[in-house]
């Protein structure tokens, strides 16, 4: 019994100085009364002021009363007859503070009140003959003529006049200058009495371009992205399952256009990308006995986003992108009943549009050097005049050419084959529309060889489309009610360049030599637009770019026979017998797992891989596991280190003229020095604006 | 080589009027209980002007070097070479800028509410009583935001070049592998309310 008291005490002790030791030390020495409550841990003493504090408020333990450390006006809200103000409150179950709204029928003392109920003006119990008169024009003080004798003349008399003169003017520019090059050796075998083969590697240039201009953006969280880069032919399904990605509760946005009067902004983004890609030459000749020349593939890839003048409000979201170097045999599927909603779609060549005013303005998919401009000019009612003006507009050069491969003058030699050469644009353009959804995605589908598939619900033909899940609703952007004389002038201008070359392979004056071969040259963009729009999704967003640089057997969306098996429904798709041998054929899922990073409280979403069973009938690797939450590099890829800052703008242009006139004393092939010179005029030729000073 | 890059500024002007905001302009005032034939008067006139002038104007300027590249690789001359294989060249850039520009003013509606009550009360009769309110509110608001932003990456990506010859036994000569990648992105919003 009495090791039990004894217990009890050290218990009872322990506890004491547990909660002691909690305390702040000045705080427990001088026995200063802490808060209490469920955030009561939150709060800390701070000697200075003599208050407890964390993020949110400071407690007196004086006075025992909270302060908000942020601002707190009281803003009148008509329809309630209260005072509305932003605040902070605990939760319990997240152990944290989330934002909430007050609603008070009087703002406290020393608040900062804006707005008010409408002035009340009476006479009331007036004697027999007297004239009364309430005359209120305008807003006015609370007025009360009572109780006065009869005859009398009662007049009131409340004259307001406010003027409000609101000039609002925005200018706004963003121009994007990408200049890269990426050109891979030269690779010769000459003169030997035997030797092996001349390979060269691959070269791959891409571009990853998101603006978001003057548009209102409510992503819960981090954004996952992710790119999966999967070498060689592949054969099944692939699954995208973004269930994971948690739901919040999103509200409409608010009209973009509202709260203006004399509204003028003048936003434009330029894009202006030029990317070459070119493998090197690979020459055998003049050898007794050798291998073959091969010449590695050239990709030059740009991925554009572009949101102006909307609002997107989401959960989570994702941005990816799944690169397949060969063939697909096979659908990429997402889960039964997810996106069952064709929102917009690229095809037939011709975008519908929806503008303010209801008319439908279109854009024609006309190609390489196209000049697309969409107008919409609305006014909603004889006060009101809002002029919209977008223009969109899409220059794209694309050029892909594969090298010539040469046998000659052997005595005994290979074949000659050369690489084949595609180039391929998604443009997806939305404008004017107002969308509500669960969930939605927008997929683009670039395939540079042959596609036999489909997008789900989209046109026959669709190669980007905007995919929505739940209950779905979209229309045309309504007009702005409250906006006097507004101006809007929305640009976009996409100028991309894209050259891919692959090198020229040269079997030549061999007595006895293999093949020359050439790799393929692709050139491809993904586009999307997105102006004066505004899209609310209670449950994800996604945006997923699908590159396919050979040939795509299969649909987006759709489980067809492609891949080994139909009969998916919607989970993991097994077959025993199927077309191909009998192979067992699953849906490699790809979902997405929560993270909490140390750094934060936010939760992210990593996509990775889940089973997979994807049958690999080429040369390379598809057997990555994890997607990371930013760019990956292909297995082949070295490590990348990274580097120090540049100190300045002189500094790192000297360097890229030192090293690459170092790198130009050895040049020896000559398309190599074409790729070289053209990077240095581009550094000529661009001009880099002085930092502006206001 | 990679680099990353990512900026990020917000820009929040907040207007608040000491006393209370706009609404709420003092003065209550009060007559009662006068005599017969009483001339009660009550003026009250105020005027408020605000003027509220916003100016924001923003650089954002982002740029990008990069040139990577690998030696060129040589197997020449040997009786017994071996093979050639020049190194892979990758340049990776990310760059993110995120700018929000906010301008608060506070609401002109709703103006009066109440603070300011005037009454007259219980007077005799005969009496000519008047409260005139005369209230001018004028308000002026000049948001002038200009943003700038301007991104330049430039990068090469050159793997070297391979070179087997003049061996009596000579192995493969292989370039490596060139990638050069870019990411960028940038949002601006500017609210004014």
């Amino acid at each position: 019994m009495t090791g039990f008291l004894n217990l009890r005490r050290i218990t009872a002790i322990s506890l004491i100085l547990l909660l002691l030791a909690s305390l702040p030390l000045s705080a427990w020495a001088a026995g200063i009364t802490q808060p209490t409550g469920v955030a009561a841990g939150t709060f800390t003493y701070n000697d200075q002021t003599g208050l407890w504090e964390n993020d949110y408020f400071t407690w007196s333990p004086d006075t025992y009363i909270y302060t908000p450390k942020f601002d707190q006006p009281y803003t009148y809200n008509d329809a309630t007859g209260l005072y509305d103000a932003p605040n902070w409150v605990y939760n319990t179950a997240d152990a944290k503070y989330e934002p909430a709204t007050i609603s008070v029928a009087q703002p406290p003392a020393g608040a900062v009140v804006i707005g008010g109920p409408p002035a009340v003006s009476t006479i009331s119990d007036t004697g027999a003959g007297s004239t009364n008169t309430i005359d209120n024009d305008g807003a006015g003080d609370t007025s009360t003529i009572d109780n006065t004798g009869d005859g009398s003349t009662n007049t009131v008399d409340n004259n307001g006049n406010n003027t409000t003169d609101l000039n609002s003017t925005n200018g706004l520019s963003v121009n994007n200058q990408i200049g890269s090059s990426a050109v891979s050796g030269a690779a010769a075998v000459t003169q030997n009495t035997s030797a092996g083969s001349a390979t060269t590697g691959s070269a791959q240039a891409t571009a990853n371009v998101v603006n978001l201009l003057q548009s209102q953006t409510s992503l819960q969280g981090d954004v996952a992205t992710f790119t999966y880069d999967i070498y060689g032919n592949v054969q099944g399904d692939l699954m995208i399952d973004p269930a994971q990605l948690s739901n919040v509760n999103t509200t409409v946005p608010n009209d973009p256009n509202s709260l203006t009067i004399n509204s003028s902004t003048d936003a434009s983004i330029n894009n202006n990308v030029d990317l070459t890609a070119a493998s090197g030459d690979a020459t055998v000749s003049e050898n007794t006995q050798a291998g073959s020349a091969t010449t590695g593939t050239a990709n030059a890839v740009a991925q554009i986003v572009n949101v102006i003048n909307s609002i997107i409000s989401s959960g989570q979201s994702f941005v990816g992108t799944i690169n397949i170097y060969g063939n697909f045999d096979g659908d990429i599927l997402l889960p039964q009943d997810t996106l069952n909603n064709i929102l917009a779609a690229n095809f037939p060549t011709v975008n519908a549009t929806l503008n303010p005013d209801g008319s439908i303005s279109t854009i024609a998919n006309t190609g390489q050097g196209s000049d697309n401009t969409v107008n919409n000019t609305s006014g909603s009612n004889t006060d009101i005049n809002n002029t919209n003006n977008t223009s969109i507009n899409n220059n794209v050069d694309l050029t892909a050419a594969s090298g010539s491969a040469t046998v000659s003058e052997n005595t005994e030699a290979g074949s000659a084959t050369t690489g084949s050469a595609g180039t391929n644009l998604v443009l997806l353009n939305l404008t004017g529309q107002q969308i509500i959804c669960g969930d939605a995605l927008l997929v683009f589908v670039n395939v540079l060889g042959n596609w036999v598939g489909m997008i789900v619900n989209a046109p026959s033909g669709s190669t980007a489309a905007a995919l929505g899940g739940g209950n779905c609703s979209a229309s045309s952007m309504p007009a702005a009610d409250t906006n006097v004389n507004s101006t809007t002038n929305s640009t976009i201008d996409n100028n991309l360049k894209l050259n891919a070359q692959s090198g020229d392979a040269t079997v030549t004056r061999n007595t006895k030599a293999g093949d020359a071969t050439t790799g393929g040259a692709t050139a491809s963009a993904n586009i999307a637009n997105i102006a004066n729009s505004s899209l609310s999704f209670s449950s994800w967003f996604g945006i997923l770019f699908i590159n396919v640089f050979g040939s795509w057997h299969g649909s987006f969306g759709v489980n067809t026979a492609a891949g080994g098996s139909n009969n998916n429904n919607g989970g993991t798709n097994n077959t025993s017998d199927g077309p191909h041998g009998g192979q067992v054929v699953q849906a490699q899922v790809f979902h997405f797992i929560p993270e909490t990073t140390s750094s934060s409280d936010n939760q992210t979403f990593t996509p990775v891989e889940g089973s997979a069973s994807i049958q690999n009938t080429g040369s390379g690797s598809n057997n990555g596991t994890v997607l990371a939450a930013a760019n990956t590099q292909s297995p082949s890829s070295p490590s990348l280190q990274p580097t120090s800052k540049s100190s300045g703008l002189f500094w790192t242009a000297g360097s890229l003229f030192a090293l690459a006139g170092v790198l130009s004393a050895e040049e020896a092939v000559a398309r190599r020095k074409e790729a070289r010179a053209k990077f240095r005029s581009y550094l000529d030729a661009i001009t880099v604006q002085p930092f502006k000073r206001y | 080589m990679t680099r990353l890059l990512r900026k990020a500024a917000t820009v929040a002007t907040a207007l608040s009027i000491a006393g209370g905001g706009i609404a709420g302009i003092a003065g209550a005032s009060s007559i009662s209980n006068t005599g017969f034939n009483s001339d009660n008067t009550v003026n009250q006139n105020t005027k408020v002007r605000q003027h509220v002038d916003n100016d924001n104007h923003v650089g954002v300027h982002n740029f990008n070097g990069q040139l990577t590249a690998t030696g060129d690789a040589k197997t020449t001359k040997n009786t017994t070479g071996g093979d050639a294989t020049s190194g892979n060249a990758s340049a990776t850039n990310s760059t993110t800028t995120t700018l929000a520009i906010t301008n608060t003013a506070p609401s002109v509606s709703g103006l009066g509410g109440g603070t300011g009550d005037n009454s007259i009360d219980t007077t005799g009769a005969q009496s000519t009583n008047t409260i005139n309110n005369n209230t001018s509110v004028h308000m002026s608001v000049d948001n002038d935001n200009s943003v700038w932003v301007s991104n330049t990456s430039l990068q090469g990506s050159f793997s070297g070049d391979a070179t087997v010859s003049q061996n009596t036994t000579g192995g493969s000569a292989t370039s490596g592998d060139a990638s050069a990648t870019n990411s960028t992105t940038t949002s601006i919003t500017i609210t004014n309310q």
